[in-house]
């Protein structure tokens, strides 16, 4: 018998081909396979009337966020929490990082409100990383700093060039071996001076570069270590759904079994 | 190569070593000198300096080229805009000065600082972009700027002359080390020294204060190194002299003097010498080996390291406090020099009832002794001046109204004029005064000439009687007998000659029998 395969176990409900011998009378569950208009259980019933984002599911006897729009709803509750914290930079990323953790290692997403159990619906790709803090700019600050002190510089060593001039004038050696050597030494010493202001902001900068790169591979650790932990996360919540999945899809088993077994104990009767 | 400097009417010469004047050296442009004011003179390095008959104080350097002492500063302040796209990002201010250079970049002279801007410029990331005054030609505009934010100047760009503006992105880093001179324009100066590396003066108006230029330089006049020269206000002469002697520079006035001793502004510190003492002159002013000779009101005073002392106070006293041998109206223009070679100190003043200066007197470094007055028809002495000779010696020299300058020699003329010379002896009293006497033969003993003749006029009776015919005496002898003399209270005698070349040489006179007669 012709006809597409059904989702659910669900009990006298099967399309054609799966079962030898069965009824192929049956339609399907809405939007489901193709077939002969047959009688509709309970659940089918329900299943047909779940809201947006919901599942029926008998074994609960009630509704449940189908895995795709529960991810959805985490990422947007996470993406409004970020926006209201001032990260809202990173919000519409983790929308998308969310929908890839889903899809990651199989593993379940496993956020917002709702239900406890969802069927994971993982989106493919790697998780996004935060970008680096740049180091602030400090060339104004350097350079105020480097103009007051050659300020300084500049006057002490005009102050300490008229005190030689005045001393060897004094003694009539103006223009002398000694006043042009100490000349050259005031005019180096204030070379100095401003030589060591700028090693000294040579350092300091690159200190500060320096504990940028640090705070930025540290930011990298970390950040690579939530994503293990992310990982791990969902790949244990993918491995819980899948567990789940397979418990609800055995309790399904079983209960198709059990109502097979009503039915052929009927059918026997009938026979 | 050495050379005197002159100024000849309203020019300003030179003589070298050789003794040859020069054209009229070429003054800037706007400057004049007066022909009615005393030129004075220092020098300052390889520099000769002239103030008060400048329109503006001048530097006349070893080549003869004549500058202003201080450059005219800009009038107008620089304007800073953003020029191209360039590395400089901050907010700025700029200067400019004038300079003189020499050939190879050496500061001869800086202008004063002109206008401050009004405001400081912001850039950021562009050129910095200068407009100012171009330099007038011979000299070059320095520009200096700040820091970003700052407040000292730093030389920023040397641009020719012509040229008026300069831009790039230099950074604060490639800016000079140190701030920017102290400088200022040096004022119209009546005075001038130089002393301890720098050049003092005092300015035509402010006559109470003693300037100085920054230490090393003949262009830095402060406006800070100002020192007030007590008493302030007290005459209308103010500072009169200035007198730089070893460590100390002398300040006079009519009637103070004080000297200055330190090396900087932090210590320079004014004494009071004496309260009862001054100078009338600057031109009487000489100092020769650590010993200051100059002219007071009565008489020639010495400053040295026994402090001040009178020279004059012997037997030419009268010279100087009273008119009968001097205009002593005429002490301000007295000037002075010193031989070097003979050691005596040559002082020329006014005679009595002149107003120009006709005569000198001259002081023995070595006796004590003083000589003359002299004088000379030949011209009207104007300046005293050791000019430097190709012997590297220097030569006393004595400029005239005639323009010409006079050298001692040997020969006894003046011009090919002859010297008069004049002598009077004391009036003799053979011990008594009062009682007559008779004043026997007269004998006078000379130094043999090969020609020659000396009148002797004899007076004899009272004081104020009039001489007597005079007796001459042949100069190719050594000794010459002459007549009596005659009677009277007392015996002078005046010796006199005025041949042209001719030398005279008195060993002594007597005069024998002197016989009291008695009182009458």
């Amino acid at each position: 018998m012709a006809g597409g395969v059904s989702r659910g176990p669900y009990p006298g409900i099967y399309t054609g081909g799966q079962t030898p011998g069965a009824p192929t009378n049956l339609k399907g569950p809405t939007g489901g396979g193709t077939g002969v208009e047959g009688t509709y259980t309970p659940d089918d019933v329900r299943q047909s009337n779940s809201p947006t984002g919901y599942e029926w599911n008998p074994i609960d006897a009630g509704y449940q966020r189908t895995p795709t729009s529960t991810g959805t709803r985490g990422g947007q509750e996470v993406s409004a929490f970020m926006n209201a914290a001032g990260f809202g930079g990173l919000a519409g990323g983790l929308t998308g990082a969310l929908g890839g953790l889903q899809g990651a290692g199989g593993g379940a997403a496993a956020f917002g409100g709702g239900s406890s159990q969802m069927q994971p619906n993982f989106a493919s790709g790697p998780i996004s990383a935060v970008g680096h803090i740049g180091m602030p700019d400090q060339t104004g600050a350097e350079n105020a700093t480097f103009a007051s002190a050659k300020d300084h510089v500049g006057q002490n060593s005009k102050a300490a060039l008229s005190a030689l001039n005045d001393a060897m004038a004094g003694q009539g050696m103006l223009g002398s071996g000694a006043q042009v050597q100490g000349s050259r030494d005031i005019i180096q010493s204030g070379m100095g001076e401003l030589g060591d202001v700028r090693r000294q902001q040579a350092v300091t900068h690159a200190g500060n570069a320096l504990d940028v790169a640090k705070m930025g591979y540290q930011g990298d650790i970390a950040q690579r270590g939530q994503n293990i932990q992310a990982q791990e996360a969902n790949a244990r919540l993918a491995q819980e759904a899948n567990q789940l999945a397979f418990q609800r899809q055995q309790a399904g088993t079983n209960q198709q079994l059990q109502l097979m077994s009503l039915a052929l104990s009927g059918l026997k009767g009938l026979y | 190569m050495a050379f005197t400097l002159l100024q000849v009417g309203r020019t300003l010469k030179s003589v070298n070593t050789d003794g040859v004047l020069s054209s009229a050296l070429t003054l800037p442009s706007g400057v004049a000198l007066a022909d009615n004011l005393i030129p004075r003179f220092a020098r300052f390095k390889r520099y000769a300096i002239l103030v008060n008959t400048p329109t503006k104080p001048l530097s006349i350097d070893s080549e003869g080229v004549v500058r202003l002492l201080t450059p005219d500063a800009p009038t107008v302040a620089v304007v800073l805009t953003a020029g191209a796209a360039g590395s400089l990002t901050g907010v700025y201010l700029a200067l400019q000065t004038y300079r003189y250079v020499d050939s190879s970049n050496n500061i001869i002279a800086e202008s004063a600082y002109g206008p401050a801007m009004s405001a400081a410029f912001s850039i950021t990331n562009k050129k910095l972009h200068a407009a100012f005054t171009a330099a007038p030609t011979g000299q070059i505009s320095e520009i200096y700027r700040t820091t970003t934010n700052g407040a000292t100047y730093f030389p920023w760009a040397s641009v020719a002359a012509g040229t008026a503006l300069v831009e790039n992105d230099n950074s604060d880093d490639s800016l000079g080390t140190v701030e920017g001179a102290s400088l200022g324009t040096a004022p119209d100066l009546t005075l001038i020294a130089a002393w301890q590396g720098r050049l003092w003066g005092v300015d035509r108006t402010a006559i109470d204060d003693l300037r100085y230029t920054e230490s090393g330089t003949m262009y830095g006049w402060y406006a800070l190194n100002t020192i007030p020269i007590g008493k302030i206000g007290d005459d209308e002469a103010g500072v009169t002299a200035l007198i730089a002697r070893r460590n100390y520079l002398g300040v006079t006035r009519k009637n103070q003097f004080l000297q200055i001793s330190g090396t900087s502004r932090t210590n320079f510190t004014q004494t009071n010498v004496s309260d009862q003492c001054g100078c009338d002159s600057q031109e009487s002013v000489v100092v020769f080996r650590d010993t200051a000779y100059f002219l007071w009101h009565d008489g020639v005073y010495t400053w040295g390291d026994e402090g001040l002392k009178c020279i004059s106070n012997g037997q030419v006293r009268s010279w100087f406090t009273s008119d009968d041998t001097f205009n002593r109206a005429m002490f301000w223009r007295a000037f002075a020099t010193i031989n070097q070679t003979t050691l005596r100190y040559r002082l020329f003043l006014a005679s009595a009832g002149s107003s120009t200066i006709d005569s000198w007197i001259e002081y023995d470094l070595n006796t004590g002794k003083w000589w003359g007055p002299h004088s000379t028809t030949a011209f009207s002495p104007s300046s005293a001046v050791s000019v430097y000779g190709a012997n590297q010696k220097f030569y006393p020299m004595i400029g005239s109204t005639e323009q010409y300058l006079s050298l001692d020699q040997e020969t006894r003329e003046d011009w090919t004029a002859p010297i008069a010379f004049t002598a009077t002896s004391k009036a003799h009293t053979a011990g008594n005064p009062s009682s007559t006497k008779y004043f026997g033969e007269l004998t006078v003993l000379t130094e043999a000439q090969e020609r020659g003749t000396l009148t002797i006029t004899p007076t004899v009776g009272e004081l104020d009687d009039s001489p007597q015919a005079p007796f001459s005496l042949d100069l190719t002898q050594e000794r010459g007998r002459l007549g009596r003399l005659g009677v009277g209270r007392t015996a002078t005698l005046t010796f006199e000659n005025a041949e042209h070349e001719q030398d005279v040489v008195i060993y002594g006179y007597e005069v024998a029998p002197v016989t009291e007669i008695g009182n009458r």
